[in-house]
């Protein structure tokens, strides 16, 4: 077995450029693969930790009543009960944040533009607080009931400054305009696309504003000790809070709510449901009704683009596979082709069929293994390279990011699992010139000429 | 003595023109209904035609034609785009408390809110149904005072419930018919939000409708929405034009 080991590592050194060759072809569709799966599994990673720190939790619950007018309203009155199905489930979690959020419009001077207005508890949103990318300004006026910070693009395209005041129009939660006067303290990045565009605020100076009590909320924020768990903690958050009272059917919120009336449509403001609303005779129920909503709700349409990503370069990879099986099996027909006569020789002097069989297949084994390991260290040095790549906080992608750079997240098992495929597509690709070769009739061979 | 009786007669006079102006004020719950009767069309249908000319400092002046249907008796509108071009076959669909918005492009109904801007103007869905002043507030105030060259009351009204839009109004009615001049809506905080003129109106069926109204955005410098009304006819509708398909109708 010994001989036979080393007769192929000869054989593969004999002939450098073609085994180079090879061993690059291969080499480059594990890059591929690699790369692809690594910057996947770290974009998801990125839009997790990004999106909590956006929203301030990893698991939403929102209520809503009906009023004695029999309109819908969006509040939390007292989350006492669902701080006992926390315990009672045995939920690990670092803390639960309480905000509000409305849909506002924010005029100053001659200008207006329409934004989301959430509200937080300063004294209690140390993350929010900490995780707020300001570019100008500075929180020292925080706890100033009628502090508002707001994105830095909202500021220029209100011709606003900091120090000013600017002129906040919303409804209540029953559909009323209301107003309020704030005084812009800060500004900040602006999110992106996949981020949520916020102007941040006082709660309890919103909840006056929404027409809700001071100790009143919207959304419930649960930041969970671990976040690989959430959807396991959200779904027994589901079957604790439905034991107990009524709770929304969990859904897709992408493919849900064609009614319109989803507060422009924005992620994070799919958080809450509907207010202000008349509901419809026969649908009417009982005290609160929650809504429980998942960070992996809010990153589906990420998902979704990781998925083609992941498609997309699984399918390159299966292209160049296929390339490179023909490519092997070509190749070890020349091989063999040129390797007639030495064929002909080991045989003669006493190697088994076997023998040559496994020789050719160990060749083949030694060159896509050193090529997927070359592949592998080469794509390490190409995600290293690119992670120095910093794309600007406020780009298209930012989200995605982590502190505005790509993030690769090694994947050992899927690339063992790679190679072990390639591996055995190449062996496979070997087979049968490698059968042939074995087959060779050792007179017949030693007496042809090539 | 004779000091003392010239002062009390003053002050009996004035004690009883006092007297006499309370009483000859009238009942302004009263006067809210028959503004709500004059404006609305309990037993016949209405229809025209809306031009919407908005002038935005920030984006300029746009001009929008909306053609309306009213049957007020049964709480039903409906009202089309017919310009611009980008927006013609976009609608509004109200029965009863529900409220549709037709989009041509996806064919799809939304549920709307009685309570939000008609399209990008300065008008609320809620301007174009059946006036209900009387049921919706109640006048927690009133003073006489004038507006250009005529006498007005100006009353102060405050929401009874949660259902209308402002909070707090403040009307202009003119005295000798009643009509109503000029509005100020007000938010939860009585911050003046916007403002209604009622510059002239026209006499449909023996009812007063504004031919022209002025809305101005008080919180957004130079904005406001001028609707005129125009092409008014009362003939009966028929009830077909109040539905879904109608909208979809329409747009094919």
């Amino acid at each position: 077995m010994i001989n036979i080991i080393k007769i192929a590592f000869r054989n593969i050194s004999r002939q450098k450029k073609r085994t180079i060759l090879l061993g690059s072809a291969i080499a480059f569709g594990i890059i591929v693969i690699t790369v692809i799966n690594c910057f996947t599994a770290g974009t998801i990673l990125n839009a997790r930790e990004n999106f909590t720190r956006t929203f301030g939790g990893h698991i939403f619950i929102s209520g809503t009543e009906i009023a004695e007018s029999k309109m819908a309203v969006n509040v939390i009155r007292n989350d006492d009960f669902l701080k006992e199905v926390l315990e009672e489930y045995g939920i690990r979690y670092r803390f639960i944040t309480k905000r509000s959020v409305a849909k506002g419009v924010l005029h100053f001077s001659s200008k207006s533009t329409a934004l989301t207005i959430d509200g937080l508890d300063w004294n209690q949103n140390n993350l929010a607080r900490g995780n707020l990318n300001i570019i100008e300004g500075n929180l020292s006026d925080i706890q100033d009931p009628k502090a508002i910070i707001i994105p830095k693009t909202v500021a220029e395209e209100l011709n606003v400054q900091i120090g000013e005041q600017i002129i906040v129009r919303l409804s209540t939660v029953t559909g009323q305009e209301n107003v309020g006067v704030f005084k812009v303290i800060a500004l900040i990045e602006k999110a992106g696309p996949f981020g949520s565009d916020s102007a941040f605020v006082n709660i309890q100076y919103l909840n006056e504003l929404l027409n809700i009590g001071t100790d009143e909320f919207q959304v419930s924020c649960i930041y969970l000790e671990d976040m690989s768990e959430i959807e396991k903690a959200a779904d027994i958050i589901y079957t604790g809070l439905k034991s107990k009272a009524m709770v929304d059917s969990r859904q897709d919120f992408l493919e849900s709510d064609s009614s319109g009336n989803n507060p422009g449509g924005h992620m994070g403001s799919q958080i809450i449901g509907d207010s202000g609303y008349m509901v419809e005779k026969g649908s009417e129920w009982d005290g609160t009704k929650y809504r429980l909503t998942s960070l992996n709700n809010m990153i589906a349409p990420v998902k979704a683009l990781i998925t083609i990503l992941n498609a997309i370069g699984l399918t390159v990879f299966v292209i160049l596979i296929v390339i490179t099986m023909v490519g092997i099996s070509n190749t070890f027909r020349m091989i063999m082709l040129e390797r007639v006569k030495e064929i002909g020789t080991l045989r003669a002097i006493g190697m088994q069929k076997n023998s040559v069989l496994l020789n050719f297949l160990l060749e083949a084994l030694f060159i896509s293994i050193t090529g997927a390991i070359a592949g592998i260290i080469a794509s390490i040095l190409i995600m290293i390279a690119a992670s120095f790549i910093t794309f600007s906080s406020g780009s298209i992608i930012s989200m995605l990011l982590h502190e505005g750079r790509l993030r690769f997240q090694l994947e050992p098992v899927l690339m063992f699992i790679n190679i072990i495929i390639l591996s055995s597509l190449s062996l496979i690709a070997a087979y049968f010139p490698a059968r042939k070769a074995a087959n060779l009739d050792p007179a017949q061979a030693l007496r042809t000429q090539y | 003595m004779k000091r003392k009786t010239i002062l009390i007669v003053i002050i009996i006079l004035i004690v009883f023109n006092g007297v006499i102006a309370a009483a000859q004020e009238p009942d302004f719950q009263q006067v809210l209904k028959q503004i709500d009767e004059s404006r609305n069309f309990e037993d016949i249908d209405i229809s025209g035609t809306m031009i919407m000319i908005k002038e935005d400092l920030a984006e300029g002046t746009s001009i929008k034609s909306v053609t309306q249907f009213r049957r007020d008796g049964e709480d039903k509108f409906l009202m089309v785009f017919t310009e611009p071009a980008v927006q013609k076959g976009q609608g509004y669909l109200r029965v009863d408390d529900n409220l549709w918005f037709y989009d041509p492009e996806s064919r799809k109904f939304s549920h709307s809110s009685i309570k939000e801007k008609f399209g990008d103007t300065d008008a609320n869905n809620s301007d174009f149904g059946r006036s209900s002043y009387a049921d919706d507030y109640t006048v927690t105030n009133s003073q006489d005072g004038t507006i250009g060259k005529y006498d007005v009351y100006i009353l102060e009204l405050e929401a009874a419930g949660d259902q209308v839009t402002y909070p707090f109004l403040k009307m202009w009615i003119k005295k000798d018919n009643y009509l109503l001049l000029k509005i100020e809506n007000y938010s939860l905080t009585k911050r003046l939000i916007r403002t209604e003129l009622f510059p002239s109106y026209s006499i449909i069926a023996n009812h007063y409708i504004p031919a022209r109204i002025i809305y101005i955005d008080e919180l957004t410098e130079g904005k406001q929405t001028q609707v005129t009304v125009k092409n008014v006819s009362v003939e009966r509708l028929p009830d077909s034009v109040f539905t879904k398909a109608y909208l979809e109708r329409v747009n094919r």
